[in-house]
């Protein structure tokens, strides 16, 4: 026998506590019901979302439209990443321009070239000497070739002897 | 040794046509899923109204508790009986609410059978404790059972439910709520203790 008898007993006739005898029915249709009115708001949604992609299927292919799509921001992601870079490049140009300035002393010349620029100075002077003795000496040819014919040749006035002008 | 006077849990042959109506209902066939809306609702009737002392949460909330049920029968691959599976759906979707609602309750009583005049449990009872019982309305005693339920833990009040009201076994509740034999005589122990207390006076 259980100390807890009576109380278990008595806790044994909230059984009988029970709803209306067409509690069960009336739940039951209303269950129905609700599982119906559940479909047809699926099927509300299906048939909504139907409509909308018939809609655009008529008015531009899905494919194109993607492909469109994508390609569209491909080029402004592009677009954007080359201007966020192009003004990064210059920013960073610039600022690299300003450190050296301000952290590099001014170096007047290269002495890594210096004897090769010298050898090709001098060999150009060297041409230029030889060019002008050449047409030194042309000239002197030509005013002796005047000087014999008697007819007056077109020379530089450069060119000629000074002496030639002389008294 | 605390025993229930009835057992709610369902003859194999109950079990086997539970196993076809929820073979069927898995096919898609809704009535079979009606018919064990039909034959379940009575039973977690009980169990929810005990629970919530609210007539109006318990039919909502029985009405979620099939909609659940009928969505996630697809997955239900038979490993438990129907019975413990659609009993596990309730408890756990009425402590849910429970926590839910907080201390907000609105005690709301169904009406009690007439049938309960005749009830020997109740005869017993009132003949036992005559002078006690006697002059209480049966009204009076239903308000008095569900204020003792409503003063109990969530917990307590789920075993008792299931075990004094409903008539389930131990290891059948231990089966629907997940926890062990020991754990559901323990809880019954205090939950009985405590209704004692609450109740001395019409069992004393």
């Amino acid at each position: 026998m259980s100390e807890f008898q009576d109380i278990q007993r008595l806790m044994r006739l909230k059984r009988f506590e029970m709803p209306g005898e067409d509690f069960v029915e009336d739940f039951v249709t209303q269950f129905r019901e609700r599982q119906r009115s559940e479909l047809l708001r699926q099927s509300a949604r299906g048939l909504l979302w139907e409509r909308v992609s018939t809609y655009f299927d008529d008015l531009i292919s899905p494919k194109w439209a993607t492909i469109a799509a994508t390609a569209a921001v491909s080029v402004f992601a592009a677009w954007g990443t080359m201007n966020m870079f192009g003004s990064n490049e210059q920013a960073g140009s610039l600022a690299l321009h300003n450190t050296e300035a301000v952290m590099m002393p001014v170096q007047p010349s290269l002495n890594v070239n210096s004897e090769l620029i010298r050898e090709a100075e001098q060999g150009r002077q060297l041409e230029i000497e030889g060019i002008l003795l050449s047409r030194h000496f042309e000239s002197e040819d030509v005013v002796s070739v005047a000087g014999v014919s008697g007819a007056a040749m077109p020379v530089s006035a450069e060119l000629l002897p000074v002496s030639g002008f002389g008294p | 040794m605390e025993t229930p006077t009835e057992t709610a849990t369902p003859p194999s042959s109950s079990a086997a046509e539970d196993r076809v109506l929820v073979e069927r209902a898995q096919a898609g066939d809704t009535r079979a899923f009606d018919e064990l809306v039909r034959k379940y609702t009575p039973k977690l009737y009980g169990l929810v109204y005990n629970m919530t002392s609210n007539r109006e949460d318990t039919a909502d909330l029985l009405q979620d508790i099939f909609a659940k049920a009928y969505r996630s029968l697809k997955r239900f691959m038979g490993k438990s009986s129907f019975y413990t599976w659609i009993y596990s759906i309730s408890v756990n979707m009425t402590l849910n609410f429970l926590k839910k609602r907080g201390r907000h309750v609105k005690i709301s009583l169904d009406d009690v059978d007439s049938g309960i005049q005749n009830d020997p449990e109740f005869i017993k009872i009132t003949t036992a404790n005559r002078d006690t019982i006697r002059e209480v309305n049966i009204h009076e005693l239903q308000k008095r059972l569900n204020a003792a339920m409503m003063n109990l833990s969530e917990d307590h009040r789920t075993v008792v439910t299931l075990y004094d009201i409903q008539g389930l076994q131990h290891n059948e509740i231990s089966k629907i709520l997940g926890v062990s034999e020991g754990t559901v005589r323990s809880r019954l122990f205090y939950a009985h203790r405590l209704l004692q207390t609450y109740l001395e006076d019409l069992v004393k």
